[in-house]
């Protein structure tokens, strides 16, 4: 089982500066699978992390996250909070971007600037105050003291303003960027080609052409790469113990930042009632159903990223205990001839894990019915709070503590807290987490609110996943993040 | 033929279905298909008799998922613990009942819309026929998952959407029948003998114009369950955890390299349903065309 | 004959328009906001209204169809709302795929099941025929989903001779085309061998032997051609079941086609996309329909005498009806 190797190769390549101007990149070229190719390829308007992948390699963030999701330095070299509603970045010194124009300040305020009019990025946006830049300094002002902000500017490209400006809408099918690579050839759902771009003024890409495919049946990802027809994918678990015999294929086997869950509609009938929230939770028995899953899930205990400092395990866990949920609902009046009766809004299809939920409520007198809606319904289901129970994933790349907090803070309805659940006391822990800047005080909080969320129950997590990949031996030095980001910028491939 | 009947008056009646029903009694296949068919019906209807679809149909069993073909089950069990064979019998029995309604519900308004076609004629046809080539310009499957995307996907709806674009090709066909039959100069002998239109139309007009339309109508049958199965194996057909044959090929594509008999015996269920059902069809094709040689 | 096309072509005018109103209602009505399903739940009042301004989602149904209309008779396609893409580019990307499916499963289904057909014919009863009338028929009935699985079982993973997903080169055609012509082997050279049975024991047949015509002269000039007429009519059905059967096989073996487009914009309420890609394969289907009733026209002398010069007429007619018989 191979590791992985360096820490996101941008801040190695920066930081050592190689002045590699003679140097040509290198040469060999290789096939990407991901589930999707999209049809939009500015990151922050695309928000998939299968985008933010690819275009890892295009743009450069004005800040990275090394895999222990420190902050290390991106297109801003360094940074420091005067005060707690000042941030100033300073820029980092010979980046270019791929039309040969030099990395202005003014591009670098550009990227913050700009996300006015990207309605994806509307929350970070709402939190500045005002922008400025001086020299190789850029100032931001919020509004209030928020300590995911900065975090936040891992997630956010560098883009050359003038050509922005001049492309209009164009600016993100044919990006530039100041990355290794240049995007040669984009087919929106289907395929993107990147090229390695031979004047990069630091330490060349290894590999002359990266190609990615999109392929969904999962079967068919590992088949690909066993064929030969691709080098890299993610794969499910049983490919991943497959590929264990196939001595041309590497494999790797990681943490993620996956995060799945069961969320109920706290403000309706019947999960307004915290006894029968308790009552499904105690009948969701994780360990069982882990066998169900196509993938090596693991049991969490938390909204919160286990292994991070900010993650606690609660006392107040439930644990699978079918005979104290039908106690539970028993005393709140549900019985045989008042069966509890709900639907579980889905919409990706069959679900095995859900079925055997169902099974189980079905043993304790719970009726419940399972319906795949299209996307769409189901979102207008969720945010206009039509929804009694719903299950769900999501993948936490910034490795920010209060995106878990957010799922019970009332100012992110709809967006974390899609339970809808309102309690003052989470709000003024998130609202204390969020402007602290004493560390000690946001673990605090963060304790807290894992506390209560076993105790209320408004959504409760089910799965973390170890992600697993599939790789050609020959391919080496692939980064692959928990938050799912791969980067070849520093791979090499000796065919 | 033809020459009167009145000198044996106990001379068993021969009509057109019993002759038929003889013809098809003695086409191997045609007796093949219908056997098929009825241990298909058979098994999958009495089913509710012999098998408990809270215990042996949907009842997880999450010791014992994925398993192959053993004693206890006889086909293995699925990505869920469950008994497949039982799965594919409760299914079946979804499936050809789904089947079987959206049929009759296409046969019964088609013949109905036909028959007014062709009966009023002029403008009334003109429309109806219109409206039939606009509903078969569009590609079935297109338009039943049109359908069945705009609506809840409940059993019902998808009776409804299924049947939608089985209507104008039914009512095409009859129409067709009904005109050529009511050019004939038996309707206006049985006009001159005093016969009302509606009687004329269901008595005399449209039992010449059915004995086409059965077969095909056997055979539709076929292609909706075809249908049924495509619909949920995009997903949007039957749910979870009623069991049907396309969502169980669905659940086990995933698994097909380690357990294929997840997706190997649902699909060899849908062959044989289709092919006693095609036997059947051409059958009964073969028994009422009038044109057969004895 | 041109005059004959253009006909054509003007009649599907009218059943364009009363398919473009069925879909664009059936979809307007249905549940769901495609504002708020393009731009996410993250999206603020303002933005949602904004966007509903520009795509004109605030004004009636009615109005938006018309809008809708007067932008195709202007030649655009629109914008969809949830990749931000003009429709017409997403079609040009996915168009060849599903045509490739589409109009090559007609041509390889024909390709192999007329000199199928003829052949089961020929050696009727044989245990040649009996075999494959019975593969035949469980060829036809299976679902074409299930064969993809189980060629892709066979070819790709246990013997690896065949790529199982995309769609780059003729080597991925070979997989999804057969899934799709699978059943119609089965059907179509069953229907011809039927045809070509009936068609021999004419009467025309006997007299064509009688007159010392070699079989093979027989076989091709005479009875296939008047079996092959009744086939091409069914072309038109089948170019709808391709079509149908390309939207799952397009999932199945992950190609992007149109089939898959107009999936996922169902799914999304993407409005202008759901409508192009129903209009396009409309649009195709009639245009098959119309090459079949072409080729009918020139495979039956009959029809090919009305609609020739008037000059030559007298003389075709004459060779029409010996012809013919």
């Amino acid at each position: 089982m191979k590791r992985t190797l360096a820490i996101i190769s941008a801040f190695v390549i920066g930081l050592t500066l190689l002045a590699g101007c003679g140097q040509k990149a290198g040469a060999g070229e290789i096939t990407v699978v991901l589930s999707e190719v999209g049809n939009n390829l500015d990151p922050s308007i695309a928000n998939y992390t299968d985008t933010s992948s690819i275009m890892s390699h295009v743009y450069d963030n004005i800040i990275n996250v090394d895999s222990k999701f420190e902050l290390i330095a991106g297109a801003a070299a360094s940074w420091e909070q005067p005060d707690s509603v000042t941030i100033e970045l300073t820029m980092g010194e010979g980046f270019v971007f791929h039309n040969g124009e030099p990395m202005e300040i003014e591009d670098l305020e550009y990227a913050l600037g700009r996300l006015e009019n990207v309605p994806e990025m509307a929350s970070t946006w709402g939190k500045i105050e005002s922008l400025s830049s001086n020299g190789n300094v850029v100032t931001i002002t919020l509004k209030e003291p928020d300590n995911s902000f900065l975090r936040g500017l891992s997630a956010i490209p560098v883009l050359d303003k003038s050509y922005c400006e001049s492309a209009g809408e164009a600016y993100a099918n044919t990006p530039i960027g100041t990355g290794p690579y240049k995007v040669a050839e984009y087919v929106p759902g289907e395929r993107v080609v990147l090229q390695a771009w031979d004047e990069y003024p630091f330490e060349k890409a290894g590999i002359g052409k990266l190609t990615y495919k999109g392929i969904s049946e999962t079967a068919a990802k590992y088949m690909a790469v066993e064929a030969g027809d691709a080098q890299f994918s993610g794969i499910s678990y049983s490919d991943y113990q497959r590929a264990q015999s196939n001595s041309a294929i590497s494999t790797y086997e990681g943490p993620s930042t996956r995060t799945a869950f069961v969320c109920m509609n706290t403000s309706a009938a019947p999960f307004d009632n915290v006894n029968v929230r308790m009552a499904m939770a105690l009948a969701y028995n994780k360990e069982g159903y882990m066998a169900l899953s196509a993938n090596n899930d693991f049991v969490i205990d938390s909204m919160f990223t286990p292994g991070t400092v900010y993650h606690n395990s609660s006392q107040y866990a439930i644990n699978y205990d079918l005979d104290k949920a039908r106690e539970l609902l028993t005393a709140e009046g549900y019985d045989e001839s008042n069966p509890l009766e709900f639907i579980v809004a889905g919409y990706s299809g069959d679900d095995p894990v859900m079925q055997a939920y169902q099974a189980d409520l079905a043993s304790i007198g719970v009726k419940v019915t399972l319906e795949n809606y299209e996307f769409g319904t189901f979102l207008n289901l969720m945010m206009n709070q039509e929804y009694q129970m719903l299950t769900g994933s999501w993948s936490e790349v910034t490795g920010d503590p209060l995106s878990a907090a957010a799922c019970y803070w009332t100012g992110s309805y709809g967006e974390m807290n899609i339970a809808f659940y309102d309690n003052p006391k989470c709000d003024e822990l998130y609202e204390t987490a969020k402007t602290s800047a004493d560390e000690a005080e946001i673990i605090a909080c963060c304790r807290e609110l894992q506390d209560i969320a076993w105790q209320e129950v408004p959504l409760f997590p089910t799965y973390g996943r170890y992600a697993d990949y599939a790789y050609d031996t020959a391919l080496t030095g692939v980064d692959i993040h928990p938050s799912g980001i791969i980067s070849f910028r520093a791979a090499k491939y000796s065919k | 033929m033809g020459q009167t009947e009145a000198v044996r008056p106990h001379r068993k009646k021969r009509s057109l279905w019993t002759d038929a029903w003889t013809r098809m009694r003695r086409n191997r296949s045609a007796v093949i298909g219908m056997a098929m068919f009825a241990i298909i019906l058979l098994a999958c209807f009495l089913s509710p008799f012999y098998l408990n679809y809270e215990t042996n149909v949907i009842q997880p069993d999450l010791e014992a998922i994925r398993q192959l073909p053993t004693e206890r089950h006889v086909l293995g069990t699925d990505e869920l613990g469950r008994d497949i064979l039982n799965r594919i019998i409760w299914g079946g029995r979804t499936s050809i009942s789904i089947a079987l309604a959206a049929t009759v519900f296409s046969s019964v308004l088609g013949i109905i819309i036909g028959a007014v076609a062709a009966y009023y004629g002029n403008v009334i046809d003109s429309v109806i026929m219109r409206v039939a080539d606009v509903f078969m310009a569009i590609p079935s499957m297109l338009l039943m998952i049109t359908l069945v995307s705009v609506m809840q996907p409940t059993a019902s709806n998808l009776v409804i959407a299924m049947s939608v674009s089985g209507i104008p090709g039914i009512a095409r066909i009859v129409r067709g029948q009904m005109l050529s039959v009511m050019r004939n100069e038996y309707i206006d002998a049985v006009k001159g003998m005093g016969a009302g239109s509606l009687r004329i139309v269901v008595q005399h007009a449209l039992p010449n114009a059915l004995s086409p339309l059965i077969s095909q109508i056997v055979s539709s049958v076929a292609g909706e369950i075809m249908a049924i199965s495509g619909l949920s194996f995009i997903g949007i057909g039957i749910q979870a955890p009623a069991p049907e044959w396309g969502a169980m090929l669905a659940a086990g594509r995933n698994y097909i390299r380690d357990q294929p008999y997840l997706t190997t015996f649902p699909g060899i269920a849908i062959v044989l349903t289709v092919v006693s059902l095609t036997l059947l069809g051409d059958g009964l094709r073969d028994a009422l065309d009038p044109r057969m040689k004895r | 004959m041109i005059r004959y096309i253009f006909k054509r072509l003007l009649q599907m005018i009218p059943i364009l328009i009363a398919v473009s109103i069925i879909v664009f209602f059936m979809v307007g009505l249905s549940p769901g906001d495609p504002a708020k399903i393009a731009l996410g739940m993250n999206a603020k009042e303002e933005t949602v209204a904004a966007f509903k301004a520009e795509y004109g989602l605030d004004q009636p149904l009615g109005m938006q169809y018309l809008n809708y209309m007067g932008g195709l008779l202007r030649g655009s396609l629109g914008k969809s709302y949830t990749t931000k893409q003009y429709v017409a580019n997403m079609i040009a990307v996915r168009l060849m795929a599903t045509v490739i499916i589409a109009f090559g499963s007609l041509i390889l289904t024909y390709l192999i099941a007329i000199p199928l057909g003829v052949l089961l014919a020929v050696k009727q009863n044989s245990w040649f025929d009996n075999i494959s009338r019975v593969l035949a028929l469980m060829m036809s009935s299976m679902p074409s989903f299930w064969l993809g699985l189980l060629l892709i079982l066979l070819f790709s993973v246990k013997l690896g001779l065949l790529p199982s997903n995309g769609f780059d080169t003729p080597a991925h055609w070979i997989l999804p085309l057969c899934c799709s012509c699978f059943g119609s082997w089965g059907g179509s050279s069953r229907y011809i061998r039927n045809m070509v049975l009936e068609t021999i024991r004419q009467d025309y047949i006997r007299m064509a032997r009688a007159k010392g015509c070699p079989e093979r002269v027989v076989l091709f000039r005479h009875a296939l051609r008047n079996a092959l007429m009744p086939l091409i009519t069914s072309i038109g059905m089948n170019i709808g079941t391709f079509f149908g059967g390309s939207v799952i096989l397009e999932q199945l073996f992950g190609i992007n086609g149109m089939g898959k487009m107009t999936l996922d914009a169902l799914r999304q309420k993407d409005v202008p996309t759901i409508m192009a890609g129903v209009l396009i394969s409309t649009v195709l289907i009639a245009v098959g329909n119309l090459l079949a009733d072409l080729c009918y026209g020139l495979v039956d002398p009959r029809i090919r005498s009305i609609y020739s010069h008037p000059r030559k007429r007298k003389l075709k007619k004459e060779v029409a009806v010996s012809g013919a018989n």
